[in-house]
Order: structure tokens, then sequence, then C-alpha cells
């Protein structure tokens, strides 16, 4: 199959729909009842679905991690907010930083079973095993995370995928393994 | 993941915020972690999936007073 780049024909729609939707989502949120905010949330409806061949083997192949669990540095990066419309903002996690530096916050999801073992959401003590044994090339100077609640897809999609990328492709990474929250 | 359409993905039916299994359980964590590598070269075809067998081996996940063993918590 050859490389398809991302459908970006929904941003302009979404961004005129997610207007509309907000002072009547607001309310909802507020009051955390998300089902009923999301009963009528403009998800965007993609025509393509993206797609890279891997063309290398796990042995010889760069890979980072894109986690939406909310990880950030404790006491160096600042926690992800907690507001109605979550956080689209991003951080960037050393690939040398140790796991027992890290937190998360991320508003939707149970925070203590990563606090208990960050392996559950970013597990790169598995991925420099692997590494080390020479199963996988290599890891990325730089992992990326984000707060998976954050209801502007538009600016995901717009500022801070696009940055993902453009890091990454710097670094020469060949897979980003994404780890949903 | 229907209306998400990721170029490739794997299905893990642990619950929401523990996406490799059980904090402590090593040798688990790396099987899933195994098992989702080697999707990247077995996905041949533009959103195509595997789903993989794990299953939560612990008490339920509490969270809002629910307790999760598969899925989203809301």
């Amino acid at each position: 199959m050859p490389s398809m780049k991302a459908d970006r024909d929904w941003i302009e729609e979404f961004r005129i729909a997610y207007d509309h939707w907000l002072p009547e989502a607001m309310p909802l949120l507020e009051r955390g009842d998300y089902q009923a905010a999301f009963r009528f949330y403009p998800f965007p409806e993609f025509e393509t679905i993206p797609w890279t061949p891997v063309t290398k083997p796990l042995a010889a192949s760069r890979l980072a991690v894109v986690t939406t669990a909310g990880t950030h540095r404790t006491g160096v990066d600042a926690p992800f907010r907690h507001g109605p419309e979550g956080d689209v903002s991003l951080r960037r996690i050393p690939g040398d930083v140790a796991l027992a530096d890290l937190d998360v916050s991320h508003s939707h999801m149970p925070e203590q079973i990563a606090r208990e073992d960050m392996n559950t959401v970013f597990p790169l003590d598995h991925l420099r095993e692997l590494v080390a044994a020479g199963a996988l090339g290599s890891l990325a100077g730089t992992h990326f995370s984000l707060m998976g609640y954050a209801t502007r897809a538009a600016d995901i999609a717009e500022t801070v995928a696009p940055e993902i990328a453009e890091a990454m492709a710097q670094d020469r990474v060949d897979l980003a393994l994404l780890v949903p929250v | 993941m229907h209306v998400v359409k990721p170029p490739r993905w794997t299905y893990v039916r642990l619950p929401r915020g523990s996406m490799f299994g059980e904090p402590g359980n090593r040798d688990k964590q790396r099987k899933v972690l195994l098992d989702v590598l080697a999707a990247f070269t077995a996905i041949q075809e533009p959103g195509g999936h595997v789903e993989l067998p794990y299953r939560w081996e612990a008490s339920p996940v509490m969270y809002r007073g629910k307790g999760l063993k598969e899925g989203p918590v809301s």
C-alpha cells in the first residue's frame, strides 16, 4: 500500500460545529455529565486512513512513545489542566528520564494505576530492555505526552500533531507507539 | 476505532489507564508490548488491527465509584 497522509478536510467544519456545541455542552461538562455532553459532540469524520508502510525490521527501527495518559515530569513540567474542555498542550519527555521522576495528571482515568507503575501507560522500562537485548533498534531522544481528555480536536490536528511529527522526523524516528488513554 | 481510523491498532481488553496490564506484572506487560510491537509489521493494510487475548487479572480498578476490568471509564 502506498503512503497516505492524514485527512484534513474535517478541520474547518469541525471548528464551526464545535463553536455551536460548546455553549450547550458547557453546563453538562461543568457538572460532569459527559455522556449527555458527548452525545452531540461533533466527532470528526475522516474520509481516509493515514498510512506509512513499515520498511525496516524492529531490530533496526527507532521508536518513540506518544502517551495520552497525561504523563509529565514531577516538579519540572506543569500538570495538565482539568477544566471542562480538558487540555490540548504537549509535554516532551526526555528519552533518558527515570520513570520514578514521572507523574500523571489526567482528569478521566484512574491515575492511581500509573502512579503505582508508570509502565502501565508508558512502558519505557520494557522498551529499554528490548533495545539492550537487540530486539528493538533504538529509542527516540524524546517521547511525547498529552492528556486524552481534550475536546478541541482541531487544535491538536493543526498544532500539536504537526509539532510531534516534525520532532520525530528530525530525530529519525521510524515507529510511533501511541498509548491512548 | 471506526471513528478514529488509526493506521494500525491493537485491541487490548484491559481497563483504560492500564493498557499494558496490572501494575508490577512485568512478565505480562512485556508480553503485551511484544505483541503490540509485532503488529507494526504484521498489519499490512490501512486500518488493520490485532485483538490481543489478555484480560485483567486483579481486583477491578476503582474509578468514580465503579469497578473496571475492561474498557473506558465513561
